[in-house]
Formats: structure tokens, sequence, C-alpha cells
């Protein structure tokens, strides 16, 4: 079920409207107050430096804010995904995926195009049975089976087994819309576009591509020891050196971190972000850069971390991630709260 | 169907036009199509949350931030699900209004700009911000059910749904229309005539209109007489004829209401919208009552270019003996001395009164006739070495002599001791004709005596309907003063009280305005089927009377520009915004400039001018040499005579009168000639204390 357009449902209680029946009036009171599994959900993935190949010499890059906002646009989406009732045993998962980019005209913040929205029920077709899966489906519910690839038998019978398999899927669900509406703005559009989060598996965001994406979490910190040292010492409004970023199955991104702003505390990564912009077909590996080539990344880089800086404003307060989080991110996220609930 | 109003003028606005189609419209429901005006753009949404919940009676809307909406703005919405059939629409006014931001604390600005106010930093998107606006129902279509306004879209009121929305489509349009422009009402661009209804302004449906607003802006005077204005060209003719009587009290506001007066293009755009002639009063009547010395009238309206309409107001005693009341407090009037008060109305004033041991038969038709008539009778006490007359105890009856003798005093230049007597013109009023009432410069005293007077004639008339017109406006300033919520219970107060309950069934229209509401007795505000108000005192909008208000159209009245009102009307739900023309009349500040008042002239002078109203021929030589060889007090009296009966041969009249005057009459005899007195030891307390 794709809904397009401003005026959009509450799928999530229509779908309960749906559900009712099935899963029973308790089940149903519970979920409508449960937390998401996003919420629910704790990261796993141990704290790491990755090595990466620099391009630029080591050394902090002051760089000075812009004095015009030349970003147009911001873009982000969001999941929702809750279980709304278990049949067998076996959960079913009610998931939303949506994405917007947010225009600014005149300093207001106005949606280009329309939002991408969807909603789906995901379950294990094997846990529920099929006379409940095509109950389901009569609904009109649009459904997923959690296991039609790659679970075992054996899995399938641990429930959170198949929330956890739930819940990829609907990030997989969300990355597949960003990118497809990232892909959109480039084919039609010459300005710039921020995109929250990095743009390593997006082939639409080219090197011709007027975007960038800047991410704000650090579980992985990039470069030698001595290089990220550096970067946790880096003072407001400065860069790193610029490095290439290979991720495994994606092309290589050019990186950087920047400061955007500091703290008494002395949190290293307190306003500190990195940003991922697309290389030229010509830069492979970094080894093998003229001097020039680093030296129009390097200017790259500089002149994007000067637009970034002149983000830092409106905070987005009260959004605990304000330091990193830039207002236009904050806006579409309020925007796509609105659409498929908090 | 076709809206007409019945006035001297014959043009039909375009905004009446406009309003044909109203009446028709209101009347035919709307069944299952949804009208969208395609000719306008919506200007919000209705919004409604479980903690913020529409109502019946309130709902909420979001707009963008550049929509054409206040205080006071009318909307329309349009709901989207039909309720049996027909698509439910609301009407309604703002009352409250909200802006606001993302932001969770007023801190996180501060941060955002490093704490210095001059921005700080470069900021490049302004945050998202929401106006939200509570607006309060004017009225429901279909009325029935009445249901929560639901969740519909919010367009700008045009001038169709601003009639529907106040139901002003229930008197006007037809033969029988009844509506009278009272303002304009503008939002977004848009000038919408305001009515209201005649039956409820002037009666016999409701009536009395009340007007507050702080001294100095010229707001209560300027908008009775644009009210005046308007009702005097639209009062429609089935309802009779009308009039007003205005007291003047300070100052030279209603002095020069027969004058033009500067008006702005703005203002001439709402006269032609409002379909109301731009033109001063054509028939105004100025009475005032004499300066104390009597040489001229006591108004501020003595310039000699303004005087063919100004008339001298002059009561005599058995005019002032009615209204003893008004003058006399409550130690004076006991039983007793109200007793001897009323044998004395009754069975001296204008009679022949004769008794045993009386020197001549009395006809008392003065204060010195009345004198003569008490000297008379405590010659006889005490000639009796009693101590009553007729029950009436000596103490008394020289209490009440002494009070009564008094008045003349008190009310000098409105109260005559010769008895003369110049009055309004009771059983002649003519339609569309004001009578103003210049007691501006009078003593508190003859004030209250002159609203007694009047006002109780009017209401005499009125029930005989014998005054002249069918419906009476009469205009009091300062309530606070003459109708005072708390103080003693005077007969000024009980009369308008009376107007205020019982007025409306006779034609008799109480126009009220005072500067605190609040302090004005509550059954004269009360009665008032509508109220005005014009920019309102920060206190006085405190007070519980205001309580209904929301704190925005409390801010809003304590703003509120020259021109602007805020009018209850009984056929509006809730209160309208209205700007309202300057008065086509000559100001009270500029009359004042332009027609100087005339310094107190000499006797001769006096004399001759107000001779010379009546005949052209008379020149101050003339006046000088026929009064030399008279007192003062003679020669005006011949003259209060003259203007009273008006005769052929001024000239030989005057003369004759004055001769007339100079006589000694039974009176004076009394007075020189000795009398025989019998011994008597007088009182402790003879005046009664």
């Amino acid at each position: 079920m794709s809904v397009e357009g401003a005026a959009i449902a509450p799928s999530f209680r229509s779908a309960l409207r749906v559900l009712r029946p099935i899963v029973g009036d308790a089940a149903i009171h519970a979920a409508s107050t449960a937390p998401t599994l996003e919420r629910a959900q704790l990261r796993s993935d141990p704290p790491s430096v990755s090595a990466c190949d620099a391009v630029e010499p080591p050394g902090a890059r002051r760089v000075a804010p812009a004095s015009a906002p030349t970003v147009a646009a911001f873009l982000d989406g969001i999941q929702r995904s809750r279980v709304v009732g278990h049949v067998r045993g076996s959960p079913l998962v009610f998931g939303s995926v949506a994405a917007v980019i947010r225009q600014r005209e005149q300093r207001r913040l106005d949606t280009w195009d329309v939002p991408r929205v969807q909603h789906a029920l995901y379950a294990s077709r094997a846990g529920i049975g099929d006379d409940t899966w095509a109950q389901l489906e009569a609904s009109g519910l649009p459904l997923r089976d959690v296991a039609e690839d790659t679970l075992a038998e054996a899995t399938l019978t641990h429930p959170m087994a198949v929330r956890a398999h739930a819940l990829v899927q609907i990030t997989n669900e969300r990355d597949r819309m960003e990118r497809a509406l990232a892909a959109d703005w480039c084919r039609r559009e010459q300005r710039w576009l921020w995109i929250d989060g990095g743009i390593a598996g997006n082939a639409a965001v080219d090197a011709h591509a007027p975007a960038f994406g800047v991410v704000k979490s650090h579980r992985t910190l990039y470069g030698t020891p001595a290089l990220v040292r550096a970067v946790l010492m880096l003072r407001e409004a400065e860069r790193s050196p610029t490095f290439l970023v290979v991720h495994r199955g994606r092309r290589a991104v050019v990186s950087w971190y920047l400061r955007l702003r500091e703290t008494a505390s002395g949190d290293p990564l307190h306003g500190l972000v990195r940003v991922e912009v697309a290389p030229s077909n010509a830069v492979r590996d970094a080894l093998h850069l003229d001097d020039h080539t680093r030296d129009a990344i390097g200017a790259q880089a500089t002149q994007l971390s000067s637009w970034i800086l002149a983000e830092r404003r409106p905070l987005s307060l009260p959004d605990p991630r304000w330091d990193t989080l830039t207002y236009g991110v904050y806006a579409c996220e309020s925007y796509l709260k609105a659409l498929v609930g908090s | 169907m076709a809206f007409t109003p019945v006035s001297r003028i014959s043009k039909r606005s375009l905004a009446h036009e406009r309003l044909l189609s109203v009446h028709r419209l209101s009347r035919s429901p709307v069944i299952l199509t949804p009208t969208p005006d395609v000719s306008r753009d919506p200007i919000g949404r209705v919004v409604a949350t479980e903690r913020k919940p529409n109502t019946p009676h309130e709902f909420h809307f979001w707009t963008a931030l550049d929509a054409p909406i206040g205080i006071g703005t009318i909307v329309r919405v349009e709901g989207t699900v039909p309720v049996g059939l027909v698509v439910p629409r609301v009407f309604g006014v703002v009352m409250e209004g909200f802006s606001y931001s993302d932001l969770q604390s007023p801190l996180h600005d501060v941060l955002g700009h490093d704490g210095r106010p001059d921005g700080g930093a470069f900021v490049a998107t302004d945050r998202t911000e929401i106006r939200l606006y509570t607006a309060h129902v004017l009225r429901h279509i279909p009325e029935e059910p009445l249901q929560p306004v639901p969740l519909g879209i919010v367009f700008l009121a045009d001038d169709a749904d601003v009639a529907v929305a106040l139901r002003m489509d229930g008197y006007l349009g037809g033969e029988k229309s009844t509506g009278i422009p009272i303002g304009m009402y503008r939002a977004g661009g848009m000038r919408s005539p305001i009515y209201l209804d005649a039956d409820f302004l002037v009666g016999p449906e409701a009536a009395h209109l009340n007007i507050s607003g702080v001294s100095g802006l010229a707001t209560k005077t300027s908008a009775i007489e644009w009210v005046l204005q308007s009702i005097f060209a639209h009062f429609p003719a089935h309802r009779g004829s009308v009039a007003a009587v205005c007291f003047n009290v300070k100052g030279p506001d209603l002095c020069f209401l027969d004058q033009p007066g500067r008006i702005e293009d703005a203002d001439r755009e709402i006269y032609e919208l409002l379909d109301v002639p731009a033109e001063p009063f054509r028939d105004v009547k100025y009475y005032a009552p004499y300066t104390p010395r009597g040489l001229a009238l006591n108004t501020l309206r003595s310039h000699p270019d303004l005087l063919g309409n100004v008339e001298p107001l002059t009561w005599g005693l058995s005019e002032v003996l009615q209204f003893a009341d008004v003058l006399l407090n409550k130690d004076d009037l006991d039983a007793k001395a109200d007793a001897l008060i009323d044998f004395i109305r009754e069975r001296v004033v204008a009679r022949d009164f004769e008794e045993a041991g009386f020197s001549r038969v009395h006809r008392v038709l003065s204060f010195a006739d009345l004198d003569a008539w008490f000297r008379e009778v405590l010659r006889k006490v005490e000639d009796s070495n009693g101590d009553t007359w007729r029950t009436h105890h000596a103490a008394t009856i020289r209490k009440v002599r002494n009070r009564l003798s008094n008045l003349s005093t008190r009310c000098a230049g409105l109260v005559t001791d010769d008895g003369a007597v110049s009055d309004l013109p009771f059983g002649s009023f003519t339609d569309r004709t004001v009578y103003v009432v210049d007691v501006a410069n009078t003593e508190e005293d003859a004030q209250d005596l002159v609203f007694a007077r009047v006002v109780s004639k009017l209401r005499e008339h009125l029930e005989r309907r014998d005054l002249g017109v069918d419906h009476l406006i009469v205009f009091v300033d300062e309530l606070n003063k003459y109708a005072p919520g708390d103080g003693p219970d005077t007969y000024v107060r009980k009369m308008l009280l009376d107007i205020s309950e019982r007025g409306r069934y006779l034609g008799l229209v109480l126009f009220g305005a005072q500067q605190f509401r609040s302090q004005v007795h509550r059954r004269v505000v009360g009665n008032a089927g509508t109220s005005m108000f014009g920019r309102m005192d920060g206190d006085e909008l405190a007070t519980p009377g205001y309580q209904v208000l929301s704190p925005a159209v409390k801010a809003r009245l304590a703003t509120l520009d020259k021109g602007q009102l805020m009018v209850r009307h009984p056929h509006f739900a809730q209160p309208v915004f209205v700007r309202f023309p300057r008065p086509a009349v000559m100001s009270g500040r500029e009359g004042v400039e332009r027609f100087p008042q005339a310094p107190e002239p000499s006797l001769a002078n006096a004399v001759t001018r107000d001779l010379r109203r009546l005949d052209d021929g008379i020149d101050l030589g003339w006046v000088q040499q026929t009064i030399l060889l008279y007192d003062e007090f003679e020669v005006l009296s011949a003259r209060n005579a003259m203007l009273r009966t008006r005769p052929e041969n001024v000239k030989v009249a005057f003369a004759r009168e004055l001769r007339k005057r100079a006589r000694p009459g039974a009176i004076d005899a009394e007075a020189i000639a000795p009398k025989p007195r019998s011994l008597r030891a007088f009182a402790p307390d003879e005046y009664g204390g």
C-alpha cells in the first residue's frame, strides 16, 4: 500500500481495525500503546576504528562558514514498526516507512514533489499459517513474508527472530525509498541536496549529482589511530583531511570529518559529523591520485563544509541530537512524524 | 424580492444589490453538493485535538502565516461529510489567536543566537511557525442537528457570508426590510456592510443602544451622530416616523449638527457603501436656557449666524412644581412637605384660590404669585394664634416656602419668576428632526430638572400618541453620572430606568453613552438591545462585565482606533468589529473655532437681537429709547413675552408689555401695605430645620 500526497490516512489505526477480528481486542489495545521496535531495539554494533585511504595530508583545516545558504533542500526518511499481535505465537509487525525532501524557499521549508509513504504488514507465512495469511491478504493490507528468502525453519519459530528480520526488511525498505527520492532529485534538480546519512549505497548520487550526505553517528571512526585522535581534537569549524571510504559491496566515497560546534564538557564526538560526497569516476583509490585531483577534492570539501557550517542555526533543540542534527533534517523528521506518527 | 431602503435617498448602493441574493441563499437548503467557492482559495483548515476539541460553539483552525485573518474576522467552514444529506456549513468569528514555533523552550532560541538578540549568527532557515485561531460560532447551516464544528476547510467570509453569518438575511431584502447600516466590516481586502435591525434598535422587539469608550477619542458622540444619520436615512417608512432629542451635557459636542464637517475620502467610501448621505442633519432645533442674568442663551451656539434655529428653554412655576421632587432632596421632602406641595399643585397653582381671611383671590401663575400666597397663608396662621393652616403646620409651610422660592434662584435662566414658558414643541415634533437641548453650561440641579421634565413630557405624549412622531430617540451622554450603579436613587435615574424597561413599548428609545459601562446601573445597560464599544480602558475591561470576552478581544478593544467599534446586537451571536465614518457634521472643536461664542451683550443689544428675529425693522436705537425708563427685570419679561407670543406688530406689543409690567400690581401693593400682626412667640425651629 503506497500512499502519496499530503492527505494521508492514519494507516496504523486502520490496520488495527482490520486486524481486530484476527488478533483480538486485548492485543489491539496493547499494540496501540506499545513502543516501536526501533525504540526497543538496542544497537549491538561494537564501536570500531576502520582504516581508510587518506586523500589529503594530515592536519586540521579551518573553514569559514558561508555567508549565504547554498543548500537548497534536505532529505530524510523515517520508519516505524510495531508488533500488532500474534498468531500461533508468531508476531505480526506493522511497518511504516516514509521519506521526504523539504526545500527551502524564502527561508521557509516546503515539501518538494510529494512525500513517499508506505505501510505494510510483516509476518512469517509459515509461522501464522496459510489460513490466516489468506485472511490477511483478503483484508487488503499489503503483506510481506519475512521468511521468504533466508530464514530457516527452526529460526522461524523464535518470535524475536521474526521481529528482527521484519525490522531489517523495514529498514531496507526505508533505505530504498530514500535512495529513490534522492535519485529523483538528482535527475531533476541542479540545486544542492543535503542527505541525512551516508550516500555510499546510492548509485544515483554520483560525482555530477548536486547532493552530499552527512553522517551523524560514529560507531565506526575512519583513519589510523593517530588520524582519529586528530579528528577527536578538531576545534569548532575545522575539518579533517579528506579520505576515501570503501564499503564492502559499495562504491568508494570521499569523506571527511567536520566539527560543527564544541562543548565545554570536552565530549570529543559533540558536534562532529562526517560528510560523504561521490568522487569522480577517475578516483579509484587514493594511492594513484595526482596533486591536482587531491587539491580539487580538498577544495570541494572546504566549500561543502562552509555550506554545512552555515546550517548550524537555528538549533534543532529539543532533539537530543541537536549538536549534529541540522534544522532542515529535523524539519523533515517533524514532517514525516506528522504523516506516520511518532 | 428587492431590498429597498425606505428613506429620502433614492439610489440603491451596490452593497444592497449584493445582498439581494442573500435572503434567498440562506433559505435554500444545501443538498449534498458542497459549493466550494472557486473564486477564492481556502485560508485555513479546522483542527481539533483531544485536549482542544471543537464544540458546537467554538472551533480552532490554522492558517498560512500571511493569511488575512485577525481578531474579529468572520470565516466560513465548509464541512466535508454530509449530515442528513446536507453538507454542514458553519460561520464563525475569530476571537483568539495563537502563534508558536517548534521551540520547546525560549532558552533554545537564546542558545541558537549565542545569547545575542541582534542575531549573533547567520540563520539560514526560519523556524516552523503556526498561526492557530479560535473562533466562536455565529451560525450553523443547517441549524439542526447542532453538532460540533466539522474538520472542514476555512474560507474568508464574503458579503453574502457575512449577511448569513450575522443573520442579517432575516431583515434585509424584501418590501419590509428593516436594515439600518451601522458600519463596514473589513477583512482580507473585502468590505461588507453591516446592518442592524430597526425593530431591535428602535423597537418594538428590543430597543435602546448603549455605547462605551474612553473619553477624548471622539468615538462615543461621533458614533451616536453617525447612527442617527443612518437611522434617519434608512428607517423604514412602514415603521413610522422618528426623531431624536439629544441632551448636550458637556462642551460644544452637539452644537453644530446642522453644519457640514470635514470627511476624508475613506469616510466617503463608507458613506457610499452604506448608502447614507454624507451631509449634516437637515432639520435641527436647539433649545437652551438663558444665562442667569437672562441677556443671552446659555449655549456655545450663540454666534449670530447660527441663532436662527436656537430657541430659549424657560419654564414657569407650574412646569417646575410638577417636578419639585427632582430639586428637593430627601431632607427637604418629608411626608409633611410632600403633602403641602401636592396641595399647592392641585388646589393653588393656576386656579382661583379664595379663603376667608385672605385679602384677595389668589391666582398663582408664577413664583412671585406663589410667594404672595405664602405670605397670606402665614399671616393667617399668625393672626389666628395657631400653629396650623388646613392641617399643615406653620413650620412645614415656612420650610416649603423657603425651598420652593429658592428654585428660581437655583435654576436661574431656566426657571422664570414671571412664569414665562418657552418649551420644546411637544405635540408637533417632526419626522427626522433632531432636537438638541443644550444644558452643558447649566447648573447640575437645572440639568436634572431639564432631563426629568423633558423626558416625562415625551413619555406622556408618546403614551397619548400625540407627540408628532411615532418613535423618539433620547440621547443621554455621561450615563455614569445620571444613572449610576450605586449612589442615591435620584429622580433622573428612576426616569432612565423607566425608559430602559418600558420605553420600547411607547417608541421612546434611549441611546446612552458613558466611559465606564460597569458603573452604570445594570438595568439600564442590560436593557440596551444593542451595545457598542469603542476603545476601552484596561481597568474597565478587567471588571466582571467583560469576562465573557477573550483576552484577545479585550486587547483589541483596548487599542481600537478612531472610527472602530465592537457591536453587539440581538441578531449577532457574537460581537462584530466594524468601522464607521466620521460624521458629516462639524465637530464641536471646529465649530467653536469657526463660530466663536458671542460675548454676553448689553441689555439693549440682547433685546434688539431677540426682537429682530421677529421684526427686521427693529434697531438698537429704538430699543434703547423704549427701555430707557424700565428696570432690567421688566424689560426681560417683556422680551420673553414677545418671543412667546410672536405678535404681528412687535414694536407696539413690546411697548405695551413694558407699560403693563411697570404698573404696580396686587402683589406689589400687598408688599408695601402695612398689615396688623399679632404678637406671638416663635417656635425654636421655625423653618423646620
